[in-house]
């Protein structure tokens, strides 16, 4: 929505110079359809669908599909708040899995695996890990000094995810890439557009973007500004070996999603 | 209390300096002091009670059940209770969450194995009596010092009862109790979470509540069995400052983070040891 935010914008017949759009913009990833599950190499980074502003009454939203994971985020704000002054925006991020999704943590503690069963309205211990994760994640991203007084609010949906091939962290990486693509469109100022990698790793071999179980010993999802190298959010799991490695695996992930995402941005 | 603008800027300056000056004069690896009793809630197999200097205090209860293996996903359960913070507010599921997949990864379950249907499921509860800073640290240690402390009645009944089933029985003399440690045979550690603060290329240890409003990052890193472990996570510690100087990481910060852990996390192991050691279970609290 392009509503002006007290702001300078640019001339309406502004145009947008085709600069850097590949070929495939919409349908990133530049790998051949058969390169699914079994045939996707380490190097690989799963084919993804990528859609955004398609929710009229939300300031910015965006869409990704990504192998079994679809995840939707609407981000609201910068809204006017009623009560006493602040002198920047706060940010709050809630993430939900929808009722039939089976949430795969062990975790979980009181035997419950739906996220939303008949009669409870909060969130799970997971969605609210998720929800903290990410806004700590883009914290750092927005200039939430330009908006004093207003509150900016992420809504993330997650509509598929299979527990059983695809990990918590997987999910959460493209949870992520969605959340900063909605805020991209939905026009708040950000210092930077954050994007994550996921990779898993046995020691010697490295595998990127895993998307089936594979037995594993560092689980490491990493979340970047891109611009200056900064990391944003970290989440390991597993050994601690060559953590030094693993980092800059996750971070040549996140650039190729970070050009995925600039080509997607200008072609649209 | 939140700091004025001023006061930030005055303590973020004396922090960046390197090394770091603190307001409290603590070198950038110690721990604030803090003050713990072990086994005083009777009719837990194990508890403990701790307490900092700036007056947060946590109690820590561990009771254990029978279950049978086979019907029980996780053998262990934690639950978090912060006063002032509802339940299901995203501040204390994230706790629980962190301490839950802490233990779980990092745990002797073999230790809690009765017979082979049998198994004992520990129930962890931590109160939060009153907190300033992030907490995950005294809760975490508070579990450390009850897991420690900890005692399972001695199974008298047959260990093998594949064919022929058998209720489990106990001795009645709790003296026959066994702490996890002599359950496993050997030293058993319960795995910590260390809480660090980012500043400039510094990290803090322990980050106290005024520090924790001028941190640019916070680290959490598990220590278990000697080294650094996962989870390790970047946390937001500051609740409730206005979140300026909020920054991301650089992977040096990790890579030294994890060596800092390494280092000096055996000392703070030992000292939490040694307060078992002095603290010869009277039950007395106060």
């Amino acid at each position: 929505m392009n509503t002006d935010r007290r702001r300078i914008l640019g001339p309406q017949d502004a145009r947008i110079p085709d600069l850097g759009i590949s070929t495939n913009a919409n349908n990133s990833m530049d790998i051949d359809p058969a390169g699914f599950a079994a045939e996707k190499r380490s190097s690989d980074i799963q084919k993804m669908f990528m859609k955004t502003n398609f929710i009229s009454n939300a300031n910015g939203s965006s869409y990704i599909e990504h192998g079994d994971t679809i995840v939707q985020v609407s981000v609201f704000g910068p809204r006017p708040i009623k009560s006493s002054f602040i002198e920047q925006a706060s940010f709050s991020v809630e993430c939900r899995f929808l009722p039939h999704l089976k949430q795969d943590d062990a975790l979980d503690i009181d035997g419950d695996h739906h996220s939303n069963p008949n009669g409870r309205t909060g969130l799970s211990y997971t969605e609210h890990k998720i929800s903290s994760f990410v806004e700590s994640c883009l914290v750092p991203s927005i200039l939430l000094d330009k908006y004093p007084k207003s509150t900016i609010d992420l809504h993330i949906t997650v509509i598929e995810h299979n527990s059983e091939s695809t990990s918590l962290t997987n999910l959460v990486n493209w949870i992520t890439v969605a959340s900063s693509l909605a805020l991209v469109d939905s026009g708040v100022e950000v210092r930077d557009i954050v994007t994550a990698g996921h990779i898993i790793s046995d020691g010697q071999h490295v595998i990127l973007d895993p998307i089936e179980p594979v037995s594993k010993r560092t689980d490491c999802l990493v979340c970047f500004m891109n611009l200056k190298n900064e990391i944003v959010g970290i989440w390991v799991d597993g050994d601690l070996d060559n953590l030094d490695t693993a980092i800059e695996e996750c971070n040549k992930m996140s650039r190729t999603i970070r050009g995925n995402i600039n080509s997607y941005l200008l072609s649209t | 209390m939140l700091l004025s603008p001023a006061e930030r800027q005055y303590l973020y300056d004396s922090l960046v300096q390197n090394p770091p000056i603190r307001p409290d004069a603590r070198n950038v690896f110690q721990c604030r002091p803090l003050e713990a009793t072990t086994t005083f809630l009777p009719s837990s197999n194990g508890s403990a009670r701790l307490r900092m200097t700036d007056g947060a205090e946590c109690i820590v209860s561990v009771k254990s059940k029978v279950v049978k293996t086979a019907d029980t996903p996780n053998l262990l359960e934690v639950d978090v209770d912060v006063q002032g913070y509802r339940d299901d507010s995203n501040f204390v599921a994230t706790l629980k969450y962190n301490l839950s997949s802490l233990l779980h990864k990092n745990f002797p379950f073999e230790a809690l194995k009765l017979t082979s249907r049998y198994s004992y499921k520990l129930f962890i509860d931590c109160i939060v009596m009153s907190n300033t800073s992030y907490p995950l640290t005294i809760i975490s240690m508070a579990i450390y010092l009850a897991l420690k402390t900890t005692k399972l009645p001695k199974l008298v009944s047959e260990v093998d009862d594949v064919n022929v089933e058998e209720q489990p029985t106990f001795s009645d003399d709790w003296e026959d109790a066994k702490t996890l440690g002599e359950a496993t045979g050997s030293d058993f550690q319960p795995p910590v979470f260390i809480t660090l603060g980012v500043i400039g290329s510094s990290l803090l240890f322990d980050p106290s509540l005024e520090e924790e409003q001028v941190l640019e990052n916070g680290l959490i890193v598990s220590f278990y069995d000697g080294k650094a472990q996962t989870p390790l996570q970047n946390i937001n510690l500051a609740l409730n400052s206005n979140k300026n100087n909020y920054k991301g990481l650089k992977s040096t910060h990790i890579v030294s983070a994890i060596s800092m852990v390494n280092k000096y996390c055996g000392m703070i192991i030992h000292a939490l040891d040694t307060l078992i050691d002095q603290d010869e279970g009277d039950g007395q609290v106060f």
